[in-house]
């Protein structure tokens, strides 16, 4: 029997069913503020931040903590709030620093798992966080609940503050003249995008949020002008992805994380070459 | 409507001016000007609350959902999709607005579409526009959004002298009908317009009488 012909099988798998799940919900979340990322030219923050989550991971290790979720949060969320805060694009200084927290966590996430890991194969621990390695086919039911929690929150948020996010990412002073709660708004997306690129390197792996977090939203603006079609169009595309990737790499044997991203950029380039067909006709 | 008692404003370690003292009455017509860089900005923005006023009182009486407020061309968002009836209405959605109804506020693109002249931009996407066409997409959200209190920062930027007439000439109405104009331009016809103009300088600011309401 072929691969092709065991996907059935493998689709009626508990753990695939799963993962299937979390990853439309990861998907989902990604492109939504996805798009705000990147029309605020932030795109490496999820970068960042899923380089500082690496690092807090490092840091439970070396505390023996025994589910390192908690800090790992915690810390990523302080840093993400710091980085909405601060502002952290639009000059050299704000890039720079950007730059030298990504760095600096991932060194330090690694020294750290190399002098306190007990683990034989420190150098595959490091590859399965970085690039996703199988742990989305590892998921147990509370991880699937926490998934299926955070999308209904973050997607809640973006309904809820759909006018006064495009306000805000459009034109902050303008938003806060008209006395909209900006820094309140901010500081909540900072919150959410930090406990969903936690959530997303069991999908991904740390080194390819970013490509979840660009791709579907690039790929929707080369197809549409209105923000309403982008956000709606970045989020089919996104789920549609994860999805096919998710199943080629159940067929093919492949890694999840790059398989997925792989797709990503492959529906990116077809769609950039349609856009810019239509627009020379 | 607004009152500035010996502000100093600017930003944390560096003062832009000191000792402001200022009154913009309901229906004055105010034009604020000065050399580049003398804070004619920066004093609108804390007028509007998005600067702290470092010292000093800074009262604006409007209520924020009934301000329109013209903010300059940030180059960094020319890249945004969006329509520009979604520029101009997305301010007006938000809650507080005094606008609740999408038939009020689709009325309220219209008719400021219509006064910028520019009725066909209506879903074009502003990623296409030229600067002239982005400046008077953000000055009709500002004249959509405003019911008591129109903000305008140098509003005769990139457009033509023709839609420079037009615009002086809709503000004469506005102003006539009871809105209350704060400007900044460097516009010698903005200037002419005006019931009250504000220098600002070396010496501070100084406030001269224009022309009679």
């Amino acid at each position: 029997m072929s691969a092709l012909e065991m996907l059935p099988v493998y689709l009626s798998y508990p753990f695939v069913q799963a993962a299937l799940v979390v990853g439309v919900l990861v998907a989902l979340c990604c492109s939504l503020f996805g798009m705000t990322l990147v029309l605020n030219h932030q795109s490496f923050i999820g970068d960042s931040l899923s380089h500082v989550a690496f690092g807090a991971m490092a840091v439970s290790g070396m505390l023996q903590l025994v589910d390192n979720l908690v800090l790992t949060l915690v810390l990523t969320v302080a840093c993400s709030v710091l980085l909405m805060r601060k502002g952290s694009t639009g000059n050299a200084q704000g890039d720079s620093s950007l730059a030298m927290l990504s760095v600096g966590a991932l060194a330090v996430g690694y020294l750290l798992m190399n002098l306190f890991s007990n683990s034989a194969n420190v150098a595959g621990d490091v590859c399965g966080v970085l690039f996703g390695s199988t742990s989305i086919l590892t998921l147990t039911t509370s991880d699937v609940v926490i998934s299926l929690v955070l999308a209904l929150v973050v997607i809640a948020f973006f309904v809820i503050s759909y006018h006064k996010i495009f306000l805000i990412t459009f034109d902050e002073e303008y938003a806060t003249a008209i006395g909209l709660p900006v820094e309140p708004i901010k500081m909540a997306m900072g919150i959410i995008m930090a406990v969903v690129i936690v959530i997303s390197m069991n999908l991904v792996g740390a080194l390819l949020i970013t490509a979840l977090v660009v791709f579907p939203v690039r790929a929707a603006m080369r197809l549409h002008h209105s923000y309403k079609s982008v956000m709606i169009s970045s989020s089919v595309i996104s789920v549609a992805c994860v999805l096919v990737g998710m199943l080629v790499s159940i067929i093919v044997g492949t890694p999840v994380g790059s398989t997925i991203i792989a797709v990503d950029a492959v529906v990116y380039l077809v769609i950039a070459v349609v856009s810019y067909v239509r627009n020379v006709r | 409507m607004i009152e500035l008692v010996d502000a100093i404003i600017g930003y944390p370690r560096k003062p832009v001016l000191e000792g402001v003292s200022l009154t913009i009455d309901e229906g004055d017509y105010a034009v604020i000007h000065g050399e580049n860089g003398c804070g004619k900005s920066t004093l609108l923005k804390t007028i509007l609350g998005i600067i702290k006023p470092l010292e000093g009182t800074v009262a604006c009486s409007a209520n924020p959902s009934e301000i329109g407020y013209l903010t300059q061309l940030n180059p960094l968002r020319f890249d945004f999709p969006a329509t520009c009836a979604e520029i101009i209405s997305t301010g007006l959605k938000c809650k507080g607005s005094p606008f609740s109804k999408s038939r009020e506020v689709q009325e309220a693109v219209w008719l400021s579409l219509e006064r910028m002249g520019i009725e066909d931009l209506e879903n074009a996407d502003y990623r296409q526009l030229s600067g002239g066409q982005r400046q008077r997409v953000l000055i009709a959200r500002a004249l959509a959004a405003a019911r008591t209190l129109l903000v305008l920062d140098e509003p005769t930027n990139e457009i033509d002298v023709q839609t420079t007439q037009a615009l002086f000439t809709l503000l004469d109405q506005l102003n006539q009908g009871g809105m209350t104009i704060l400007m900044v331009s460097h516009d010698a016809q903005a200037q002419a317009h005006a019931s009250k103009l504000v220098h600002l300088g070396g010496d501070g600011v100084r406030v001269e009488e224009g022309r009679p309401r």
